[in-house]
């Protein structure tokens, strides 16, 4: 609420005045193919005004059904443009591209892509982007939850655009599925399951004999477990002091010239 | 004196005229033309970074493929055909060989799926795509801008200005006919 009356204002001041500097108001997410539910959007939302907020770098995410037969590079550029992602000077602006369609006939593939503007080349190599998406997006997409493919992915870039303009302990927690891609979050579970173990394992022994059989391991319930956001405030939240420093929120009129990665899934 | 002033009042406001048709037309050239070089600069910077990925990929896959000579050979060579390249058509045909030699590499890989799950392979393959990518906007923008500069050039008042101060048609950066097609792969027996 807040946010959109300063929209308004803005928008008002700007009529009044006369500026020509008008963006077309972008938002942080956009999930035509209602991908993420309304808690999910909210909390990229929330990243997304904290991350220009503090940084002037936007980091975006579409979904989208179908590309229309384009190819997702020239998509995801093309929007990426079309969006003015990012700051002007410094074309710090990213967008995830999520697409649902899928034809094998046409030879028509799922795409999860991530364009990156000028200024994010070096936070966000296409290398290391690809690299997020295969151990982050891809377990999760796999198992046909995009959503958190999505979040996860999200939080990944995130923290990678934070940690080059120095933003010190805003680290979003990122959760990876299968061993493997994570090597932190595997010892914690692995640890669990162990005590799991000695507990069932103390158990038999004092129930004495046979008692409850085969047990070890029984509900140990295989890798790490999966984080479930939207513990993050729910709603709105705060938003600082409001509507940040851009006119109408996002697309500061930042460009980019084709960098990044993606999957089909 | 008097009998003068006449042609010399014509002649004054002859050369006004000129100057505001003039100046505007020569600073929208002389800014077209700089939009031109640096989008030229900017396709050449990302050919560049290609060139420079190359060794590292070639070296990756010394280590599993080392007997794939042919490839690794073609690859080579249109790098550095590329590395001494010069203008863009020189470059643009560079630029394909080199695309074409990288997407039978493409294909020779599907062989050997320890190199395909090779992490520093990924990268370096995520990092070429996003070259090849990037060269295909900025191929793009800089042919957009010299279409702009060129319809200036050739229609008037620019055509005069130009004339006048030597503004030369642009070439464009055009991908050379075939190149975009892909490469046909002989999987004949005779060289395992």
């Amino acid at each position: 609420m807040i946010n959109r009356f300063c929209m308004f204002i803005v928008a008002l001041l700007i009529a009044l005045t006369g500026t020509t500097t008008v963006h077309a108001i972008t938002e942080v997410v956009v999930d035509d193919a209602e991908i993420l539910s309304p808690a999910q959007e909210a909390e990229i939302e929330q990243y997304g005004m904290r991350l220009q907020a503090a940084t002037k770098a936007e980091l975006a995410v579409r979904t989208v059904y179908s590309l229309e037969g384009e190819p997702i590079e020239d998509y995801a550029v093309r929007m990426l443009r079309e969006l003015k992602l990012g700051d002007k000077d410094m074309n710090n602006g990213a967008l995830l591209i999520v697409s649902t369609e899928k034809d094998e006939e046409l030879n028509i593939g799922r795409e999860f892509y991530l364009a990156t503007g000028y200024g994010l080349e070096g936070a966000l190599p296409d290398g290391k982007v690809g690299r997020f998406i295969d151990e982050l997006a891809m377990p999760y997409l796999r198992q046909e939850q995009p959503d958190l493919a999505i979040m996860e992915a999200y939080k990944a870039f995130y923290n990678e655009i934070a940690a080059e303009y120095g933003l010190v302990g805003d680290e979003l927690p990122v959760t990876y599925i299968e061993s493997g891609g994570g090597d932190e979050d595997v010892g914690i579970p692995s640890f669990v399951v162990i005590l799991i173990v000695i507990f069932l394992l103390i158990r038999m022994f004092k129930g004495g004999g046979r008692g409850r059989g085969g047990g070890p391991g029984g509900r140990s319930g295989g890798g790490p477990p999966i984080f479930f956001p939207g513990g993050f405030g729910g709603g709105g939240g705060g938003f600082g002091g409001g509507s940040g420093g851009g006119f109408g929120g996002f697309g500061g009129g930042g460009s980019g010239g084709g960098g990044g990665a993606g999957r089909g899934w | 004196m008097k009998k003068l002033a006449g042609p010399l009042i014509a002649i004054i406001v002859l050369v006004i005229i000129a100057a505001i048709m003039i100046v505007p037309s020569y600073n929208k050239l002389v800014n077209l033309e700089e939009d031109v070089d640096q989008s030229y600069a900017q396709i050449e910077t990302q050919l560049q970074r290609r060139v420079d990925l190359i060794p590292n990929l070639v070296n990756t896959v010394k280590g599993y493929a080392a007997q794939e000579k042919e490839v690794l050979e073609s690859i080579a060579n249109a790098r550095s055909k590329m590395a001494g390249a010069q203008g863009p058509e020189e470059q643009a045909a560079a630029d394909s060989e080199l695309s074409g030699a990288l997407s039978r590499l493409l294909v020779v890989v599907e062989n050997y799926p320890d190199l395909k799950a090779n992490e520093s392979f990924q990268q370096l393959m995520d990092e070429l795509a996003g070259t090849e990518n990037r060269i295909a906007v900025a191929r793009k923008d800089y042919n957009d801008v010299v279409a702009v500069f060129n319809r200036t050039v050739k229609r008037f008042p620019g055509k005069i200005v130009a004339s006048i101060f030597g503004f030369d048609e642009k070439e464009y950066f055009k991908a050379v006919e075939g190149a975009q097609q892909p490469p046909t792969v002989d999987f004949g027996d005779d060289k395992k």
